[in-house]
């Protein structure tokens, strides 16, 4: 073949990472875990299609577990398509703080974790917790602040059921109560663990919009985005948008399992 | 809101169609296999919301009918109903895939004439788009089909078409958009449609994006601020002689460095003047859809096959002892057609077309070819038009040509192929 038909190599892609950060402790077993679980495997083809049609950017996953420790799936993110999902269990504490302290270190420009031969997006972080940080997950959120991966990153919390403590899920994005989303049952956390990462993914890995009617940020674009799909669900009229006391409509049932 | 199989949608004209099924989703709504008129076309639905503008918009661009036939034009705007609106246009047919499929490698033209038309193709939609006074505005990968085996194109996407500097919130993607419009200092016009053009054009021939180099590889963490300043006013060619700040990196942007000197000289002139930083500050510096037609029309007359290793390659009309770019065997320079603005290299299989004389007819119509005498083995020029030229020799002495018979390649051989319409054959 000559040379003007020559192969071509797929054309360089910026990446982008996604960091599932989940909460496996003791109070996470049983149907909010396994649920948890069956949603992410679920999500994970979406998300393949997603990066495979996408001209602009590749899509990889992190995924962290934190409990009475934190552990990394694999030590790196690794492309979608190659990216099985291990089931996570649940059992011990909520060491949040480990996680931030963990997420911090691999953001670091020596780690090598987010080192790639093309730019990188900012990167995606969802956040899904039950319950309350048992270390001084504060004391390690305002180091992880000041890491410039977590400052670009477009951060959503997922409240799983009333006993969350918020305000720290709201601390995590940015003291933004709107990206702040509480799930009340079974069926309502698998459906947003979906429309959390697809829609976030979606936005992050599309090229900056301009124009009149583009949104300040890709955070906002994907939470205009995410309220929109969840009021135009009415299966999802239990889900709560925002932090405060005064957005909690629903009320728990996790019986349903 | 979504739309189930079986509804029925007003549209403007007094008809209705049917929805059938869903066919795919982006930000702006949802397509939707639809039967309309007894066939099977598209619905682009709404899921967002749009103004009043935006629909008369839509409604003029369809009233107005398609600029050519590459663009899957809007055939009919719906009623306003289920709170929303959309429109009806033609189905891609088969054998047509994504501009982003060939960019991520998983479809390549089947030869570079083809690839050339693709380019042709494009320039001239887009030319007949601009003469009316309109600008697509969102020009981006995601925006064309394109057919492999032979090249052509077909643009989707035409409800962001509007009056040049109108812009109905349309929002457009860095990278493809032009500076001034990245910048937010400029509205939408056919300038920057330009520009766009521009980038899809290299991509279409080099594989990779003109303004990512060096400098975006080396963002680390590409924030909206550092892509918005990558493709602003500060955007730099990964070609541009003048600076080399935002060079290809080896091993990353394999593509280009491997493709960047295959094509002739004029077309790597064509491409660092369509990215000078005079073009990237001054919209009116930049190359107009028209300047692109010409040279991408020359690029296909220089397109040959090797008559050595009969691979394709390239033949400047006015270069001596030229190399085939894979064999690099000598080609004996080939007498040259000049005929309006084109200088047409007459090697045995060369067409020459409608649009290089000028006159009327397809994108790809053919007056003549050049073929070979099997006897003498010369070279000769067969008519395929409907109309007799005369051949005049350099005595001064007429012959007429009548369509399908001959006339030899001679030096200083003039063609009147039309009234006003004249040829030169020159060494």
């Amino acid at each position: 073949m000559g040379k003007l038909n020559a192969p071509v190599d797929k054309l360089p892609r910026k990446n982008l990472t996604v960091f599932f950060l989940i909460d496996t402790s003791g109070s996470m077993a049983g149907g909010k875990i396994s649920s948890l679980n069956v949603a992410i495997r679920d999500t994970l083809p979406m998300l393949e299609q997603i990066s495979s049609e996408n001209t602009d950017t590749e899509i990889k996953i992190a995924a962290l577990q934190f409990a009475s420790g934190c552990d990394w799936m694999y030590p790196r993110p690794l492309p979608v398509e190659d990216f099985e999902w291990n089931d996570l269990e649940a059992t011990g504490l909520t060491s949040l703080g480990a996680a931030y302290q963990e997420l911090q270190k691999k953001l670091s420009q020596t780690s090598g974790f987010m080192q790639e031969a093309n730019a990188s997006c900012a990167p995606v972080m969802i956040l899904f917790s039950d319950g309350v940080p048992t270390d001084d997950a504060k004391h390690d959120l305002d180091h992880l602040k000041e890491n410039n991966w977590y400052k670009a990153a477009i951060k959503i919390a997922v409240a799983i059921g009333d006993d969350t403590n918020k305000d720290v899920l709201k601390e995590f994005a940015n003291n933004n109560g709107e990206a702040v989303l509480t799930v009340h049952n079974i069926n309502d956390l698998k459906k947003m663990i979906y429309l959390v990462s697809v829609t976030a993914s979606q936005v992050a890995s599309k090229g900056v919009s301009i124009g009149l009617d583009a949104p300040e940020s890709r955070q906002e674009e994907v939470m205009q985005d995410i309220k929109k799909a969840i009021k135009k669900d009415s299966s999802l009229t239990k889900v709560d948008v925002g932090a405060d006391v005064e957005d909690n409509k629903g009320s728990d049932d996790w019986t349903n399992w | 809101m979504e739309l189930s199989e079986g509804t029925e949608i007003k549209l403007l004209n007094g008809k209705v169609c049917t929805i059938d099924k869903e066919l795919g989703r982006g930000g702006q709504g949802i397509v939707y296999l639809v039967d309309y008129c007894g066939g099977d076309y598209a619905l682009k639905w709404y899921t967002k919301d749009y103004s009043n503008d935006f629909y008369n918009n839509l409604k003029n661009n369809t009233n107005a009918g398609a600029p050519s036939k590459a663009f899957l034009w809007p055939l009919a705007v719906t009623e306003k109903q289920f709170g929303s609106f959309g429109y009806i246009m033609p189905l891609r047919p088969r054998g047509y895939k994504e501009f982003g499929e060939f960019m991520l490698a998983k479809t390549h033209f089947s030869s570079m004439a083809a690839n050339i038309n693709a380019a042709i193709c494009i320039c001239d939609a887009f030319q007949k788009l601009h003469i009316r006074g309109l600008s697509y505005q969102d020009m981006n990968d995601g925006n064309f089909f394109i057919n492999p085996r032979n090249g052509d194109v077909l643009i989707c996407d035409n409800d962001n078409v509007a009056p040049d500097r109108t812009n109905l919130g349309i929002i457009g993607k860095a990278g493809y958009l032009a500076p001034e419009i990245v910048d937010r200092k400029s509205m939408p016009n056919r300038y920057s449609d330009y520009f766009s053009m521009a980038v899809i054009l290299f991509i279409l021939f080099y594989y990779n994006r003109p303004f990512e180099g060096k400098k975006f590889a080396s963002c680390t963490c590409m924030t909206e601020e550092l892509e918005k300043k990558i493709f602003g006013h500060e955007a730099v060619f990964i070609m541009d002689p003048t600076d080399d700040s935002n060079r290809p990196v080896e091993g990353l942007h394999t593509n280009v460095l491997r493709r960047w000197g295959l094509f002739p000289k004029s077309i790597e002139s064509l491409f660092v003047q369509a990215f000078s930083k005079q073009a990237i500050l001054f919209p009116e510096k930049r190359i107009i859809d028209r300047e692109w037609m010409t040279k991408m029309i020359q690029l296909r007359s220089m397109l040959c096959h090797c008559p050595h290793c009969n691979e394709e390659t390239f033949l400047e009309p006015d270069v001596n002892s030229q190399k085939c770019i894979d064999c690099e065997n000598t080609i004996q320079k080939p007498m040259v057609l000049k005929v309006d603005q084109y200088r047409i290299p007459l090697f045995e299989g060369q067409r020459i077309y409608n649009i290089q004389l000028p006159i009327d007819g397809f994108l790809n119509a053919v007056v003549g070819e050049v073929v070979k005498n099997s006897v003498t083995g010369k070279l000769g020029i067969k008519n395929y038009s409907s109309f007799t030229w005369q051949a005049i020799d350099p005595i001064g002495t007429a012959h007429n040509v009548s369509p399908e018979s001959g006339m030899p390649v001679k030096n200083e051989m003039k063609i009147k192929f039309k009234m006003g319409i004249n040829g030169l054959i020159v060494k």
